[in-house]
């Protein structure tokens, strides 16, 4: 008996345009606050927030009598799958229901993180594109749930078509996921920065979660000093000032109040929040509450690679830190007893070893193959 | 004004100073109280200086009190293109490690 596979012309014409896509090896670091896409040259970053939205009346309101409005820069709207969301800045704002999904392990194959890929490369390519992609887990999950390593790229796997919106108009976009590679947070930024033929750990100081990873001089990932400390990263520390002015004043400090207060202190300045008159938070409150938070990570530190002559870390030739973290200067207050580095963009620093990674599997031609269903 | 502590600063002042440099971290930390800035902000300020006296202006370099700093060595004409990353070895140890 002969079967014969009829195509149908839609399916021809997506072949086609698939034909036609470039290919680009690109890293993902799809954080519980931010989310990058490094294509090795450029990366592009979004609040990891995703939420509904009506699009239609957001630019009609814009557009006043004149006509429909405009999406503004770094605003993205996806419509996929017949639904239309709203991501990054334009969710923060404008939806009622924006969510990073943070403390949903699933997030990472429910579809959270497959929208945040669709947003960021549709960002970076504007275009139909094919994508072969490193990925990230914080250690603490990866131990707990080793299965993501297969969940992440079934979850990601396969073509997806979709619109997305933004400054620059509206993008019909054909987006194929063929290959995907999930490794442990902060590794990938160990091998491709740490110092060849020595011991060395990482610690990544994100938004919500600290991660740390440990090599040995062997190039042996130590997975006993691999760990992740949740609640203990740059949000904790408008945590700790957010519950300090409710102690005060009654009334616990607002996201836009926390974001003003970090980015003065960014700029050595404090801030003035108006409740019920002017109430002054000075910088030397925001450098104790991130002493607090650096305090909290050295605690940890010092259970994951406390040595018995009571020095952390003291073993490796380097330490580097990474993350938003170092932005609010809290790797100097960090007790570890090895000579610790900040990187370059160190928030980027895990999408763009991922991408480095990418670009040495290619050349090694092992990307994981899909598992047939 | 604080200097160094060797209980205190254990582990944080290595981040730019190693365990020998205690003059020129006593140093640093005066020069920085003298300009009214604690010491990560004078550090932070030094490498913007630095940064831009590579790229030919020396200005921020002068007011922040470094005197007689060396001219930047003009890059090569054309530097050769880099070889495979020194890194590949250890890179590609991890890679095996994932079974990728």
């Amino acid at each position: 008996m002969t079967t014969t596979t009829q195509i149908t012309p839609l399916a021809r014409a997506q072949l086609q345009r698939l034909r036609a896509a470039p290919l680009a090896l690109v890293g993902g670091d799809f954080g519980n606050a931010t989310a990058l896409l490094c294509d090795g040259e450029r990366t592009v970053q979004i609040p990891s927030y995703i939420g509904s939205g009506d699009l239609g009346d957001l630019l009609t309101t814009r557009g006043g009598a004149g006509g429909a409005g405009q999406l503004l820069p770094g605003e993205y709207a996806i419509e996929y799958n017949g639904q239309v969301f709203f991501v990054g800045d334009l969710a923060l704002a404008q939806s009622r229901d924006a969510s990073t999904a943070r403390a949903d392990s699933s997030r990472y194959h429910s579809g959270h993180t497959l929208l945040l890929l669709m947003t960021l490369a549709g960002a970076m390519f504007a275009g139909d594109v094919r994508l072969r992609l490193v990925t990230g887990v914080p250690p603490g999950l990866l131990k707990e749930r080793p299965e993501l390593r297969d969940l992440i790229p079934e979850a990601l796997a396969g073509e997806h078509r979709f619109v997305l919106y933004d400054e620059r108009g509206r993008h019909d976009i054909l987006l194929a996921v063929e290959s995907t590679a999930v490794v442990m947070e902060g590794l990938a930024v160990l091998a491709t920065q740490g110092e060849p033929g020595k011991p060395g750990g990482l610690v990544d100081v994100g938004g919500y979660t600290t991660d740390a990873v440990w090599i040995g001089a062997d190039g042996q990932i130590v997975y006993s000093r691999c760990g992740s400390l949740p609640d203990a990263g740059v949000a904790r520390i408008g945590s700790i000032l957010s519950a300090q002015f409710r102690r005060e004043h009654g009334r616990a400090l607002t996201a836009g109040e926390v974001d003003q207060l970090l980015t003065n202190y960014r700029n050595g300045l404090g801030t003035t929040i108006y409740h019920r008159g002017e109430r002054h938070i000075d910088y030397q409150a925001v450098e104790r509450a991130i002493e607090a938070v650096a305090g909290q990570i050295s605690t940890y530190l010092s259970q994951l690679w406390g040595l018995p002559d009571g020095s952390v870390g003291g073993d490796g030739a380097y330490v580097l830190v990474i993350g938003g973290g170092p932005y609010y200067r809290v790797a100097p207050h960090l007790r570890i007893d090895a000579p610790m580095t900040v990187p370059m963009a160190p928030e980027q620093a895990n999408a763009r070893a991922y991408a480095e990674l990418a670009q040495r599997i290619e050349q090694r031609g092992s990307w994981p193959q899909r598992r047939a269903s | 004004m604080a200097t160094w502590d060797p209980v205190r600063d254990r582990g944080r002042v290595e981040v730019l100073f190693g365990r020998d440099d205690r003059e020129l971290f006593d140093h640093a930390q005066q020069r920085a109280a003298r300009l009214g800035l604690s010491l990560p902000e004078y550090l932070r300020q030094l490498a913007r200086a630095a940064m831009l006296a590579q790229q030919g202006d020396p200005a921020l370099l002068g007011l922040l009190g470094v005197q007689g700093a060396p001219a930047p060595a003009a890059p090569p004409p054309s530097a050769p293109a880099p070889a495979a990353p020194a890194n590949n070895k250890r890179v590609d140890s991890v890679l095996d490690q994932l079974g990728l």
